[in-house]
């Protein structure tokens, strides 16, 4: 053997040493009972872009299980970003925003898709710790959010939800949601609305037992404009004088070019 | 079809927005105004949010504005010396404008805002569209000649320093009134997504006496300048001018603006103004019942 192929062996060895560490502690507190991936984990948005449908599957352990009746959840959420919510009073008969609570990491899309209804899988505080249903989001409002400290953010929080919810961007299924293909492997079909935007979506896994997590695994899903789509819109954060310069010359072109065109009129 | 839009972030009817842009181009052709004040609001009723609709509504004026500026210059309908002084005027409002738009998006006012200002200018403008055009009407069925020039008369206008001679109004009037509508338009402009032509041209008629036709070819002159400068802006600033529902809207605009044309002059003027008129007090109207009756008490907007 030469020197040069026994260090790539023990390189090797090495990362697959590291990689049990890794994986060793985890296996000790929650037995590998369930296995998950998103069958594509990059989506693009190009002009024709109406929204994505994102098929997920996965497959769980009887053995770990011991034969143990089981639920499955899943959650998909993405990309995190600031958000104010506004509540209007009347002032001198108009209704003007006078009261805000900015939340400073707001899923712009969540869903959760469930085998039974969460509230039925496990008890609030068990969802809690890992945000298992609407109810159990924890959308921490930020320091200086409150400007006018008269309703509780809990009402800004469930207004949120709700107005989330109307506009499709916070989903909540269990009927059909999670379908069984013979006795291990589970699929899950979800379609992302095109108003949920691009950037990055994780999937999490989770296999519940007599209202507990048994075990978790997770998927990455990555959205991303191309083509024109992705010059567009880094053209009008990076360049904005010249994006600026584009839209004007474009319309001059248009207006000047239909002059032409429709000489007689 | 659905077109995604790269800056408002979501699929638009393409179709619609066409659809939308030929019909507020299709009135700019007939009325001689860019439309704006209409292209806004429906921007909003479809779903846009209204960051991009302002900052984008602009935009396709600029290519109606050149149409409309071309047909009118080719008949001498352009005053260019009373335009420069609008257009002056116009660009430094234009500037306070789109600051004023971050300012008010920061506070959570922003949306509030532009509905009070359009309640406020449909209602005015509409409403005095309609009384005009009954009139008009009315003289018309009387068999009198219909002038929308009235005769001349001694006002405060008058008075005013910096007296400057408009050859082609045939005026002789201060420069300052005019730099002032141009500052108003320019603010207008800046804040709302409008061109102002539904302003202008009806002070420039019924206040500084300029002819209807020259105030009509004037207004479109400095609307190409107004918007191109509120366009740049938003797009500095804001950053939410909407390249791809721009271009949709101003294909719609100007094949809408020749058939618009077409049928202005086939077409009885004064009953057109009124469903014109009819037609901005109404959008004024749903605009006004959502600040007495919002549909709901909260809203969220990214930070």
């Amino acid at each position: 053997m030469t020197p040069h192929a026994s260090n790539r062996l023990n390189a090797f060895f090495a990362g697959w040493l590291a990689l049990l560490a890794l994986i060793a502690p985890a296996r000790a507190e929650i037995p590998d009972s369930i296995e998950a991936e998103a069958s594509q984990n990059y989506f693009y948005i190009e002009p024709s872009y109406n929204g994505s449908s994102i098929v997920l599957f996965g497959s769980v352990d009887h053995d770990a299980l011991k034969g143990k009746a089981f639920d499955i959840a899943v959650t998909i959420e993405g990309p995190v970003k600031p958000v104010t919510v506004w509540k209007k009073n009347r002032r001198a008969g108009l209704w003007i925003n006078t009261e805000s609570l900015t939340f400073d990491g707001v899923p712009n899309y969540y869903a959760v898709l469930s085998t039974r209804p969460v509230s039925e899988i496990a008890p609030l505080a068990e969802r809690k710790a890992r945000g298992i249903g609407l109810d159990a989001l924890s959308l921490p409002p930020g320091k200086d959010g409150l400007n006018t400290p008269a309703a509780a953010p809990q009402e800004f929080q469930s207004a949120l939800i709700r107005l989330k919810q109307s506009s499709g961007l916070f989903v909540e299924q269990s009927k059909g949601a999670v379908e069984f293909l013979g006795t291990r492997l589970f699929r899950s079909h979800v379609f992302l609305p095109a108003a949920a935007g691009a950037g990055l979506y994780r999937a999490k896994f989770y296999i519940l037992e007599n209202g507990k997590v048994a075990g978790e695994t997770g998927a990455r899903i990555r959205l991303k404009k191309i083509g024109i789509e992705d010059r567009l819109s880094t053209a009008a954060v990076f360049y904005p004088w010249l994006y600026g310069a584009i839209a004007v010359t474009l319309a001059a072109l248009v207006g000047g070019g239909a002059s032409l065109v429709f000489r007689r009129v | 079809m659905h077109v995604y839009l790269p800056i408002a972030e979501l699929p638009v009817n393409a179709l619609l927005m066409l659809a939308l842009g030929g019909a507020v181009g299709f009135l700019s052709g007939m009325f001689g105004v860019g439309g704006g004040f209409l292209m806004t609001p429906m921007l909003i009723f479809a779903g846009v949010p209204s960051a991009v609709a302002v900052a984008t509504g602009a935009n396709p004026l600029i290519a109606s504005s050149i149409t409309g500026t071309i047909a009118q210059w080719r008949r001498k309908n352009v005053d260019f010396k009373l335009g420069l002084i609008l257009l002056a005027g116009g660009a430094a409002g234009a500037l306070f404008g789109v600051q004023i738009v971050k300012l008010l998006r920061q506070a959570g006012q922003f949306d509030l805002t532009v509905s009070l200002l359009y309640v406020v200018f449909m209602s005015v403008v509409g409403g005095l569209m309609f009384i005009e055009s009954l009139r008009a009407l009315r003289k018309h069925r009387q068999g009198k000649p219909v002038s929308m020039r009235r005769p001349a008369q001694h006002t405060w206008i008058h008075g005013l320093p910096l007296k400057t001679r408009f050859k082609a109004s045939k005026l002789y009037i201060s420069a300052i009134p005019p730099a002032a509508l141009g500052i108003l338009v320019g603010l207008l402009s800046g804040i709302m997504g409008v061109g102002g032509g539904f302003i202008m041209v009806p002070i420039l008629i019924y206040l500084l006496r300029v002819p209807t036709n020259l105030a009509i070819g004037t207004s479109l002159f400095q609307v190409i300048f107004v918007s191109a400068i509120t366009t740049v802006l938003q797009a500095v600033w804001n950053q939410t001018v909407d390249i791809a529902l721009a271009l949709i809207l101003m294909v719609g605009g100007v094949l809408g603006a020749q058939a618009g044309a077409v049928a202005g002059q086939k077409l009885r003027a004064e009953q057109l103004r009124l469903l014109l008129a009819i037609l901005v007090l109404a959008v004024g109207l749903r605009l006004l019942v959502g600040l007495f009756a919002p549909a709901d008490l909260f809203s969220i907007s990214r930070v």
